[in-house]
């Protein structure tokens, strides 16, 4: 039997998502056993001219990270799509923009500002920014264009089935090998996790459920059994995608929301929000919370109702 | 569900509507809409000829999608809804809005406005209609028994009702002889008749006359058809659905077999134990086995567990003439399956043993008005004879303290508002016993605003009575000649006085019956802060609770006299034997449903949800998911706004239906204003809209409005959404934090304001956009004049440009 062609990439992101692949561990050779890689930037010497060398959908199924921040990043986006049969948004970035998305914050233009200007470590007397091309004594230098705003993988090209999370869990990544190498694939647009949120698989004990306080982790002694809610923690659970079996409150670190919204959801911050507004016994509590971006959207302020901060 | 076939129903009978819409322009704005099939125009659609045009369309054009303009929406739509079913159209199918009050009267100016703002309007409502679903009318099972709990006043009166409307009724009384905190009193004011005087039953055979009222040994209460008392009995648990509770109740051992005991006293004459009677505030002692007072029902002697010795002793067994003792009885439970509950656990004396400048169960001349009233009564600890429990020597100077406990931040903040009156009761019916008695009374305020009750005051000045307006600061025991010193201020003379005293009388405040938290949670029923129950609405549901088929009655909710402890528990007579008369509970579809697939079990939403109509039930192993019981859910929707995973949804309010209806509305501008979205609740918000309408208050154009159940449904993301849609402001108008119809969504709703305030700053958007007002119904006004200072807020700022899309 032919081998399946396999194509792993890494737009924006951390690298985290490659790691999460080795991190089948022994079952990796069962799967190399059964698939060619073809394409793996971060593992195998290959080129962009190799892919595009390729014929259209020659590849049976792409695992792309990465959030789309630069014109590299949308071109290759287009590229896998394109030679690919299926495009699988692996990853948080991928999915809903992760961390990167914060960026959506600002624009390029106070980005590099405070990242090649600003910042206290920075030496940078002739204010030099990036730049899509350069002329030197050698030729042209180019790099990809920057954008203002982060994008999903989704927002770019189209996307058979998602894999959320930062990065997937194992399990996860485990079952969606097997799905595509036994081809019983769900329908097109599925996520690849499970359709309820971390609460679902979290062991700790929900209370009365009334917020009347706010607290940071620090200022609690966890008694690591009682839903965080109930000790005035904000957790991101009950409005994230399950799958990864409550990793972090089993470890009693709340969940911070790398699973992305809910099936039905378009924007995680503004459910999860809505949910503790609903259950705030006191209205003092909104003065209480530190970073709302930060806190509520720190994986999909990207792949949110309004996706960035208006622009000015 | 078919293909939607939208019929279009436009009345142009509106006085004004009439000159300002552009009916043409509007008429073949809809026809163009998709899946309208049939647009036409009457001057009215809600009677006569317009809604026999509506029925014959829906039956010869097959619609299955009927959306009507009509003046007074709220009166026509019964109109319409009940004609369209009989044209055999389910009436959810059915969309009325009113381009009268909401668009031509308030923008009557600016025609070609109001015209662009109708068109959005009836997208809006062809869009929501197009997504409709039919409904069906629910029926569920209601038995015909009934569970009274507290055999007070409020109690025996409510019990007597209803077994006499036929319901079966079980009276559950958790000490071992009915009467409550009334029968202790003695007597009631105004009338100072006898405390155990009740409504006699109207099947009264025994006595030869037929009175209203008579004691209760002898009114035949007991024997009343259909009622069957329980004494000495408490709820443990309660299971079930309204119309089918499950009830287990305890009923603790008598001891006493009811049947053989025949009240000849000679067990407690041998019995050799003696402890102080809580009946008689603890002012005398008792037997361990006893009987309050001669008067009481059952008339049955019972022993006191903690106190008998049992086979130790069994004195009692031996004289027993009837053999009636029988120490080996156990403890009963019982499971009983009622269709509705009656709460009539009453109040009792708050124990002022805390206030400690009182030093109430220090000096012992110190009591409160109960065990005063134990005195007065003949049947009481002193046989009617006023004492100081140091001496047992009469009481000639008396002074009374109100107050105690009530009105004081440090304890209770309310007014307990009969201890005033009992009080003079008291003092008066000490005073004539004894006119020589030197009696004064030390109040902050005298409260008298019973029909007769200023009257008593005067009598009890006429009397003799000395008032002293302050409240003591300290009560002194001089231990050399046994008096007590009453330090107080007098407002009125500014002196400062210490008033000795015999005996001084603590009027103190009323507080909920031990167990009342525990019931509480039992039943699923709320407390209010100061931990009484806590009624449906004070103003129109008295003796309801949120939880259907559980009612409140007497002292339960707040301390009460007499005269209105009877007549709450008439009223929640009535309103029980209302709920249950048909044995069935019918209600529409209108309520909430949980998709099992999404639900990711944050018991988030049990908790909101004003009804307790969400539980957890399991699926699986150990996975539950939150399900909504239909029968009690009334479709408000906050546990939508709740839901982080948009699990649920409303039947007739689905997220599909209201996004179609906002952007429809956001769609056409028509005007140079900015446009506003105006989310407002169906109960307060939306007719403060019609109320300003009615007014002809004038507002501008651009502001358009969605109607939703409660504000509580609100979730941050439609807010977003809206901005996405093209609005440049958001307004959330719900009834009164206060005055919310579903009580907390309109509170939850602010809350949420407030939250997506924050998030639109870090969205770069200004706040100001987004304002949450709370209104009354008659304040239409205040509906225009926020539309207006609004828009003008608006147009100050550039214009909202999202990136996004
Ligand atoms: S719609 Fe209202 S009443 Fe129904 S379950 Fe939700 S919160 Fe409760
Ligand atoms: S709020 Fe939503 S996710 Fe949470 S328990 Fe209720 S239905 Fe389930």
């Amino acid at each position: 039997m032919e081998k399946l062609k396999v194509a792993f990439y890494w737009a924006a992101s951390c690298g985290g998502c490659e790691i999460a692949v080795l991190d089948v561990n022994e079952k990796i050779l069962d799967i190399v056993a059964k698939v060619d890689i073809v394409f793996w930037p971060v593992a195998i010497d290959m080129k962009y001219k190799d892919v595009e060398a390729m014929a259209d959908k020659s590849i049976d199924v792409c695992f792309f990270n990465g959030a789309i921040r630069t014109a590299e990043n949308e071109r290759i986006a287009k590229l896998l799509r394109a030679k690919s049969k299926i495009l699988v948004a692996f990853g948080s970035c991928a999915n809903d923009g992760c961390v990167k998305g914060l960026a959506n914050l600002w624009d390029r233009k106070t980005i590099f500002e405070r990242a090649y200007l600003e910042t206290p470590s920075t030496r940078n007397p002739d204010k030099v920014t990036p730049q899509t091309s350069l002329k030197v004594k050698e030729g042209e230098l180019e790099l990809p264009e920057f954008y203002d705003t982060v994008k999903t993988l989704a927002q770019t090209v189209d996307v058979d089935y998602f894999l959320s999370g930062c990065p997937p869990p194992i399990p996860n990544i485990v079952q969606a090998f097997e799905a595509v190498l036994s081809g019983k694939l769900p329908p097109k647009g599925s996520s690849l996790l499970p359709n309820k949120s971390i609460c679902d698989e979290c062991p700790r004990e929900k209370m009365d459920r009334k917020l009347s306080q706010i607290r940071r982790i620090y200022e609690i002694e966890d008694d690591f059994k009682t839903c965080f809610w109930d000790q005035g923690v904000i957790c991101m659970g009950p409005a994230t995608r399950s799958g990864c079996g409550a990793q972090c409150p089993k470890v009693n670190i709340p969940c911070t929301g790398c699973g992305g919204p809910g099936p039905r959801v378009a924007d995680q911050g503004a459910a999860i929000v809505s949910a503790m507004a609903s259950i705030a016994t006191d209205p003092a509590v909104i003065e209480q919370v530190v970073d709302p971006v930060g806190t509520f959207y720190k994986y999909s302020l990207a792949n949110s109702i309004l996706k960035r901060k208006v622009m000015k | 569900m078919d293909e939607p076939k939208v019929g279009v129903f436009l009345s142009e009978g509106g006085n004004q509507s009439s000159k300002v819409l552009d009916y043409d322009a509007l008429a073949s704005f809809a026809k163009n809409v998709a899946k309208v099939v049939l647009v036409e125009r009457a001057k009215e659609f809600w009677r006569g000829d317009g809604l026999k045009a509506i029925v014959n369309a829906v039956k010869t054009k097959k619609l299955n999608r009927v959306v009507v303009a009509e003046r007074l929406p709220k009166l026509s739509e019964v109109n319409i809804v009940k004609a369209v079913e009989k044209a055999g159209l389910n009436p959810f199918l059915v969309e009325v809005i009113d381009l009268e009050d909401h668009c031509a009267r308030p923008h009557r100016n600016k025609p070609a406005e109001a015209t662009a703002k109708a068109k959005a309007m009836l997208l809006a409502a062809i869009e929501r209609a197009k997504l409709l679903e039919p409904l069906e009318k629910l029926e569920f099972p209601a038995l015909k028994s009934i569970l009274v709990i507290g055999g007070g006043i409020a109690g025996m009166q409510t019990a007597e009702d209803l077994a006499e409307l036929g319901f079966e009724v079980q009276l559950v009384e958790k000490e071992p002889f009915l009467g409550g905190l009334a029968s202790r009193a003695g007597r009631f004011f105004p009338t100072d008749d006898c405390a155990i005087c009740i409504q006699a039953p109207s099947t009264d055979v025994k006595s030869i006359t037929h009175t209203s009222r008579k004691c209760v040994y002898r009114s035949g209460f007991t024997e009343i058809q259909n009622l069957n008392v329980l004494t000495n009995s408490k709820i443990t648990a309660v299971e079930g659905v309204p119309g089918n509770y499950r009830v287990t109740i305890e009923k603790k051992p008598r001891y006493v077999d009811e049947q053989k005991c025949i009240r000849c006293n000679l067990c407690a004459e041998v019995c050799p134990v003696e402890v102080p009677d809580d009946y008689n505030v603890k002012l005398k002692k008792r037997k361990a086995i006893y009987i309050n007072i001669p008067e009481v029902y059952p008339p049955v002697y019972v022993i006191d567990e903690k106190a008998c010795k049992f086979h130790e002793c069994e004195k009692c067994v031996k004289v027993c003439p009837t053999k009636a003792v029988e120490l080996d009885q156990k403890t009963e439970k019982k499971t009983l399956n009622v269709g509705a509950i009656v709460v009539a656990t009453g109040f009792e004396e708050y124990d002022p043993s805390v206030i400690k400048e009182y030093h109430y169960g220090e000096y012992p001349d110190v009591v409160t008005n109960l065990q005063l009233a134990r005195m007065i009564d003949c049947f009481g600890p002193t046989g009617g004879s006023i004492i100081r429990p140091s001496t047992r020597e009469p009481a000639k100077r008396i002074v009374f303290v109100q107050c105690v406990g009530s009105r004081d931040r440090r304890w209770n903040p309310w007014c307990s508002s009969i201890c005033c009156m009992i009080s003079l009761k008291n003092a008066m019916l000490v005073k004539s016993a004894d006119p020589e008695t030197d009696v004064t009374i030390c109040y902050i305020d005298i409260r008298t605003t019973g029909r007769e009750h200023e009257y008593y005051y005067e009598r009890a000045r006429d009397m003799g009575i000395k008032f002293v307006k302050g409240r003591p600061t300290e009560i002194a025991h001089d231990p050399e000649d046994n008096t007590l010193i009453v330090d107080v201020e007098d407002a009125v003379s500014r002196k400062f006085l210490e008033l000795e005293a015999d005996l001084v009388v603590l009027a103190t405040s009323m507080v909920p019956t031990q167990g009342t938290k525990e019931l509480a949670s039992m039943l699923g029923i709320e407390l209010e802060q100061d931990g009484f129950f806590k009624e449906y609405n004070a103003k129109l549901r008295p003796t309801e609770t949120k939880r259907k088929g559980i009612f409140l009655c007497g002292g339960a909710t707040f301390p009460k006299d007499a005269p209105t402890s009877s007549l709450h528990a008439h009223s929640a007579a009535l309103k029980a034997a209302k709920f249950l008369s048909t044995g069935k509970i019918v209600k529409d579809q209108k309520t909430a449903v949980i998709d099992d697939e999404y639900c990711g079990d944050c018991e988030f939403c049990p908790v909101t949800c004003p009804y307790g109509a969400i539980s957890l039930v399991q699926k699986g192993e150990d996975h539950f998911v939150a399900q909504v019981s239909e029968l009690q859910c009334e479709g408000c929707g906050i546990c939508v706004g709740t839901c982080p995973l948009n699990a649920i949804e409303l039947r007739h309010y689905r997220p599909s239906q209201m996004l179609a209806q906002m952007k429809a509305l956001m769609s056409v501008n028509g005007t140079s204003k900015p446009l506003i979205l105006a989310i407002c609740c169906s109960e307060c918000g939306h007719t403060a809209v019609d109320s300003s309408g009615m007014a002809m208050l004038e507002y501008p154009a651009n502001v358009r409005v969605m109607k939703v159940p409660c504000t509580g449904i609100l979730q941050i993301h439609q807010i977003l959404e809206a901005f996405k849609a093209g609005a440049q402001g958001v307004m959330v108008v719900g009834c009164k934090t206060d005055g919310c119809h579903y009580e907390v969504g309109s509170p939850k709703a602010k809350k949420k304001v407030e939250l997506a305030k924050m998030l639109l700053k870090e969205y770069g958007i200004e706040p100001e956009r987004l304002e949450m007002f709370n209104l009354v119904y008659i304040e239409g006004d205040k509906f225009a004049e926020v539309a207006q200072t609004m828009t003008e807020k608006l147009e100050k700022m550039s214009p909202l440009q999202l990136s996004s899309s």
